[in-house]
């Protein structure tokens, strides 16, 4: 009876363990997926000279992604011609975007060594505004921090951004996400180098 | 018989536990199937939404493709396969770029916004959906057509800077205007003008303080000519493109060729006419004279110089167009009949003869003179313009 038993702990252990992993797995991909898809979207929407990596926490400041790696970015600052952030593309009647703020995304830790990622819109003049402007974006970020965001992702691990390229106007975009479920430890990661297209 | 009776009372007991342990297993193999079902859930959401997302920019790109092969393209649900997902993508164009005003439409798929869609611009809406009728994904575009028309001063000579130098008065040769009489020659500098010439058969001003062809108050001070010396570049690179495209009115003569002693344009042309793109810069000497018929446009990229006894004589009343991208040391017998469009500086050596309008981006330079030299107006040049082919490109971009 005690070697059966000792049997058939030996046997259903690593499936429960077997389940922890997956289990990890499945959140660290739900946890990323969505959030990158919506990154991705807002960086197809934007141009070139409008898209900040920031410092945490406030005061924030805004710089240019780098041109040669993807480096941390706590805070990325993306310029958008979307209405509220969320609405219609706006454009001016040349056809040219009219920027209305910055969807703004940023990563506060957490209390197991991943972070929370959060989202907010900000439009720092209350009108239209332009690329390329630091201290527009600074201030965008600034007052994004201080406002009540909207909770994306957990257990977000990182977040890179940089390989940007003024040629073909594309920026590289990484994230990753880990997740422990009992023993188990799983890191999912996503990148891709998105075209800017306004 | 105690022993059997222990063994009685254990009957059954090894069913329960393999029942147990199977259950138990069951239980687990389900749990993680519906964990291992979340997750390939997931990854195929994902790829799912790039799919539809990748099938909208297909029929975006497709749209701006039709545009660009015919101007006035406004195609209306129309539909498409990707080829290896099967996802399919449905467009439409709203096409306002013939006109110059605003047209009302609306995001037919994105919530029917309404919208201006700009002058001279299009809108295209793109939907990009999965096979199984997954969530699918809205894409627009505002696009614009990128030709453009340059547009040149109604003057004989225009300088982006200063007019100087000399000709040799003693010979008796100026800029005449482009009939006796008609005294429509009008020279340009929006620096100033030092130059001494023996005769000019109209009018000089200068947007600078010196103008030694104009002695007046009104010679100088005057507003600076808008000269298209910033849609050289543009200009190039269009021409460039379409001539090495190919095709039986165009002409590539790479660096270092030699353009043809000869050169008709073919009946049938464009109404712009012919071109010959000389790619680097170009020497013209000794005897060597080359005859164009026809409305002939020759494109140097980069300095041109010509010495010696050499000339370009374009045919009269054509409205060909001279084009140098870089400085231009114009000697020789000259050149003529055409519009002389410079980026940098221009000499113009006394002893050639050049019938047309010179316009340059930076200085023009007299220099030395013979007899038979010297400057004649074209007033066929007026109101002279020449549309550089462009594309269409994306003005405004966004995904719903």
């Amino acid at each position: 009876m005690g070697m059966v038993s000792s049997f058939v702990v030996l046997i259903i252990a690593p499936l429960f363990h077997a389940s922890d992993a997956e289990t990890a797995k499945v959140d660290t991909i739900q946890a990323a997926a969505k959030a990158f898809y919506r990154m991705q979207r807002d960086l197809h929407a934007s141009t070139a000279t409008g898209v900040y990596v920031c410092t945490y926490p406030a005061p924030s400041v805004c710089s240019a992604p780098s041109t040669t790696s993807l480096t941390d970015a706590k805070v990325i600052a993306i310029i958008t011609p979307r209405k509220n952030g969320n609405g219609q593309v706006m454009f001016d009647p040349t056809g040219s975007p009219q920027y209305q703020g910055y969807q703004v995304y940023w990563l506060t830790p957490d209390a197991v060594g991943t972070a929370t990622l959060s989202y907010a819109f900000n439009d720092p003049t209350a009108g239209s505004i332009n690329p390329g402007f630091t201290q527009t974006a600074d201030a965008a970020v600034n007052n994004a921090l201080a406002a009540k965001p909207t909770f994306l992702a957990q257990s977000i691990s990182d977040l890179q951004l940089g390989n940007f390229s003024s040629t073909s106007r594309t920026i590289g975009l990484k994230m990753l996400a880990k997740s422990v479920e009992s023993t188990s430890q799983n890191e999912t990661s996503f990148e891709s180098d998105t075209a800017t297209r306004n | 018989m105690t022993h059997d009776i222990h063994k009685t009372g254990e009957r059954g007991f090894a069913m329960v536990f393999s029942m147990f342990i199977v259950t138990l297993l069951l239980v687990l193999g389900l749990a993680m199937l519906s964990v291992s079902q979340y997750s390939s859930a997931d990854t195929r959401n994902i790829e799912s939404k790039q799919s539809a997302f990748d099938a909208a920019e297909a029929g975006i790109n497709e749209a701006i493709d039709k545009i660009d092969a015919s101007r006035t393209y406004a195609g209306n649900g129309v539909v498409g396969v990707m080829p290896t997902t099967s996802y399919t993508f449905t467009y439409t164009v709203v096409n306002n770029l013939a006109n110059s005003q605003p047209t009302a439409a609306s995001y037919p798929d994105a919530g029917g916004y309404a919208v201006n869609v700009p002058g001279n611009r299009a809108l295209i809406t793109s939907t990009g959906v999965g096979p199984h009728g997954e969530r699918p994904t809205h894409v627009e575009a505002i696009v614009k057509d990128t030709q453009i028309n340059v547009a040149f001063p109604n003057d004989a000579i225009d300088a982006g800077l200063d007019i100087s130098g000399n000709w040799n008065t003693g010979v008796g040769i100026g800029v005449q205007g482009s009939s006796p009489g008609a005294n429509d020659a009008i020279v340009h500098a929006n620096h100033n003008i030092t130059a001494t010439i023996a005769f000019l058969q109209g009018t000089a001003s200068a947007s600078g303080t010196i103008d030694t062809l104009n002695n007046t108050t009104g010679g100088i001070n005057t507003a600076q000519r808008q000269l298209p010396t910033s849609q050289m570049a543009q200009f190039v690179a269009a021409e460039k493109a379409t001539v090495q495209a190919g095709g039986q009115y165009v002409m590539y003569i790479p660096s270092g060729g030699t353009i043809p002693s000869t050169y008709t344009c073919p009946s049938g042309a464009p109404a712009q006419g012919c071109t010959i793109f000389v790619d680097g810069p170009y020497l013209m000497s000794g005897q060597t004279t080359i005859t164009f018929t026809g409305r002939v446009n020759l494109i140097i990229n980069g300095n041109y110089t010509s010495i010696g006894n050499s000339a370009i004589h374009f045919q009269a009343a054509q409205k060909s167009l001279f084009v140098i991208n870089g400085n231009a040391d114009i000697g020789g017998n000259g050149t003529a009949s055409a519009l002389i469009w410079t980026l940098g500086n221009t000499t113009l050596h006394g002893n050639g003869f050049q019938l047309g309008s010179l316009v340059s981006g930076g200085n023009v330079i007299f220099k030395g003179g013979g007899s038979n030299g010297g400057f004649k107006y074209d007033k066929s040049y007026q109101n002279f313009t020449f549309a550089v082919p462009g594309t269409i490109v994306v003005s405004t971009f966004g995904e719903y």
